[in-house]
């Protein structure tokens, strides 16, 4: 199944592209999709270990465990509000 | 006797007289200088000139309030920020605002911590301070000039070294959103000090410096910068924020649905926002004085920003998904000398009660559409140029009287102050509360705990904020502590002069804290203070202003929120259904005051308040 990926402020940077496409095998998790995407672009994972992150599919908030689903937008950004 | 004087210059409009005093070593101790010392005097000279409630905003006897902090202009990181002060034209309660760029510190290069600005100018004029002198001189070259213009032509008459605050169209209209403006984009915006300004016949206040500001241990300031400067430079916020500013927060706000849209009838609007779009129009980020973060941007249509609360109030809240227009207007703001967080929220309001029918072209003189661009600009020329409909906004949230009342319900403001920035609060409960009590009115550079947004584990949650506290940033518990916790370390910074930016607590639970501060103040005055004596000056602070504010007759009615935060529930989005229960609503309140020492009804202690009279006292004799 295909994932599209949208990388928000500081993770494109080590992706080097705000939005990717991702082919992964059906009934993967986050969990999973966020381990190829740090294989892919190990500096992914230095990224998450130094921020807490926040992870959106389509319009609700997940955790790792969330079964992905094709077509789905997985969107990853650093929770921050300050103004 | 600690190392250094404060010196304040007392300068009378209305006489052109001048004279510069030593602020008492008492009051700078205790309240430090920037906001701090500035509400101190602001007390005084409220009451001096006839009591808070008689004085008339727009009149000779409203004292302007000019003040660096005690660490601005200093090689302390971050160090560029001065606060101007008066009663709000805007709220006609406390006004202050809070500014960076490279004023203050040509300020005090020139000799002077702190200006205190009183009476009326017969004809438009400017001062000028250079070595210790303050000069009264004649503006009326300058009056209708932009704020950049008029900046350019001080640059030019006075030279290398000469920065100048000043005021533009909006300011000499006596708009009640006008700004203070030094450089392209930093604005003393909130409140309405450039027509406190205005309202003076004074365009600007050019800084000469020259002078070296007095540092008690050079070598040990030089070494704590460095070391402190290591320190940030480590912070995933620091690096992001010199690389794309604060425009990085839209996009997260926009996701979980947190970002006030079509005067906050929606909660998230497009993508064409997010910083990427900005990537395209900006060459360079700049920085303020001694500043380590960089985070604002040189845009290529001739200004600088925007910033993410401009982005949100002249973007999502008035409709407008251009980045280019979004910049456009941005820069037009700036150029004006305007208020954009006000301007953006009042012309929302104004496009909402067209929406509903509430009022219509005979007022709005033509249709007034969400994203109308043209128009929007258009109308912010008006505003500052007090024309047409644009006179009416101008008034702010005072063009109430020009509606039908029920307007009030479609107004999102505090204390008659429109909300600062463009996140929407009825989510995050603690945002809630902070613009709620924040003394000048709806504002987030008061008190906003951003941390609610980390998922912090419980044990950093109860170090920072000293006890045990709830970690659901949707309940109602607990909210008063962190709010009264970032109350006090904001009045800090605003008091030494510090951006928040390097402030912890501020997106990240790391950065600058007390003891930092304490170290920087040390070397730089000698003065010794404790983590908790600091803090003290942030409670101090905040005890001060409150009692500014009850002389002006708030009371804890005023501590509120917009009706619609309370009414009606977010659309859409992680945040669907969020708003703010009434009741539970009070309790948050009940939890502040407790946290703050104050009764319950928001009452600052009689014995705290003699405390603070009897050292303000100390001012009768400059």
């Amino acid at each position: 199944m295909n994932i599209q990926v949208r990388f928000a402020e500081p993770f494109w940077r080590v992706v080097g592209q705000r939005n990717l496409e991702m082919r992964m095998v059906s009934e993967s998790n986050v969990r999973g999709l966020l381990a190829l995407l740090c294989q892919q672009y190990p500096g992914i994972s230095t990224e998450m270990a130094e921020s807490t992150t926040l992870l959106f599919v389509n319009e609700e908030e997940v955790d790792m465990d969330t079964i992905l689903e094709e077509g789905d937008e997985v969107h990853i950004l650093w929770p921050i509000a300050g103004g | 006797m600690d190392y250094g004087v404060s010196k304040t210059a007392i300068i009378d409009l209305t006489s052109g007289e001048a004279r510069i005093a030593n602020t008492p070593d008492q009051l700078v101790r205790a309240y430090l200088g920037g906001r701090g010392l500035n509400m101190a005097y602001l007390r005084h000279y409220l009451s001096k000139n006839g009591g808070a409630k008689s004085i008339d905003p727009l009149g000779p006897e409203n004292p302007l309030i000019i003040g660096a902090g005690l660490l601005t202009g200093t090689i302390a990181p971050n160090a560029a920020r001065f606060n101007v002060s008066a009663k709000s034209p805007e709220s006609n309660i406390l006004g202050d605002s809070n500014c960076g760029g490279f004023f203050a510190a040509a300020m005090r290069k020139a000799g002077f911590d702190r200006l205190v600005i009183l009476g009326r100018a017969k004809q438009p004029s400017y001062i000028f301070i250079q070595e210790g002198e303050i000069q009264i001189l004649k503006a009326e070259s300058l009056w209708g000039t932009s704020s950049i213009e008029a900046q350019e032509i001080l640059n030019e008459r006075h030279g290398p070294g000469a920065i100048s605050a000043v005021i533009g169209p909006a300011g000499e209209n006596l708009v009640r959103m006008a700004a203070i403006m030094t450089g392209k984009k930093n604005a003393a915006a909130r409140g309405g000090m450039g027509a406190v300004m205005g309202s003076k016949n004074l365009k600007a206040v050019v800084a000469k410096g020259g002078k070296p500001i007095e540092v008690c241990q050079k070598d040990v300031l030089r070494e704590i910068r460095l070391e402190q400067q290591k320190y940030l430079k480590e912070s995933k916020i620091v690096q992001v924020l010199g690389q794309v500013g604060t425009p990085l927060l839209y996009e997260v706000s926009n996701r979980l649905g947190a970002i006030r849209t079509r005067n906050s009838q929606e909660n998230f609007f497009e993508d064409t926002l997010n910083a990427e779009e900005i990537q395209k129009y900006s060459d360079k980020m700049l920085a303020c004085t001694s500043c380590i973060v960089h985070c604002r941007h040189r845009n290529t249509l001739g200004g600088e920003g925007p910033e993410y609360s401009t982005i949100g109030l002249l973007g999502a809240n008035i409709g407008i998904a251009s980045m280019e227009q979004v910049i456009s207007l941005n820069n037009l703001v700036n150029d004006l000398g305007l208020d954009a967080s006000s301007v953006g929220t009042i012309i929302a309001w104004a496009m909402e009660l067209y929406q509903r029918g509430l009022i219509k072209d005979d007022l709005t003189e033509s249709p007034l559409l969400w994203g109308d661009y043209e128009r929007v600009y258009a109308l912010i020329e008006d505003i500052a140029h007090r024309r047409g409909f644009g006179n009416l906004l101008a008034e702010s949230t005072q063009a109430i009287r020009f509606f039908p009342e029920e307007a009030i319900d479609y107004l999102i403001a505090v204390k008659g102050l429109p909300q600062s920035d463009p996140h929407d609060v009825r989510y995050f409960k603690a945002f809630a509360l902070g613009i709620a009590v924040a003394s000048r009115g709806a504002d987030h550079l008061r008190n906003r705990p951003t941390l609610e947004v980390f998922k912090l584990p419980d044990e950093v949650r109860e170090k920072i904020y000293g006890r045990a506290n709830d970690p659901d940033p949707t309940s109602y518990k607990d909210k008063g502590l962190i709010v009264a916790w970032s109350d006090d370390i904001f009045a800090v910074t605003d008091s030494l002069g510090i951006c928040k930016f390097i402030t912890q607590g501020f997106n990240s639970p790391h950065l600058l804290g007390y003891e930092h501060f304490c170290n920087l103040i040390f070397a730089m005055s000698g003065k010794t203070y404790s983590s908790e004596t600091l803090r003290g000056v942030g409670r101090r602070v905040l005890d001060t202003e409150r009692l500014i504010n009850a002389d002006f007759g708030l009371t804890r009615d005023d501590d509120t929120l917009p009706k619609r935060y309370f009414d009606d529930p977010m659309p859409a989005r992680k945040t669907k259904g969020h708003r703010v229960d009434r009741e539970q609503f009070q309790y948050m309140l009940d939890d502040y005051y407790m946290e703050r020492g104050w009764d319950s009804k928001g009452t600052v202690p009689g014995e705290r308040r003699q405390n603070i009279d009897q050292m303000i006292s100390l001012l009768e004799q400059e």
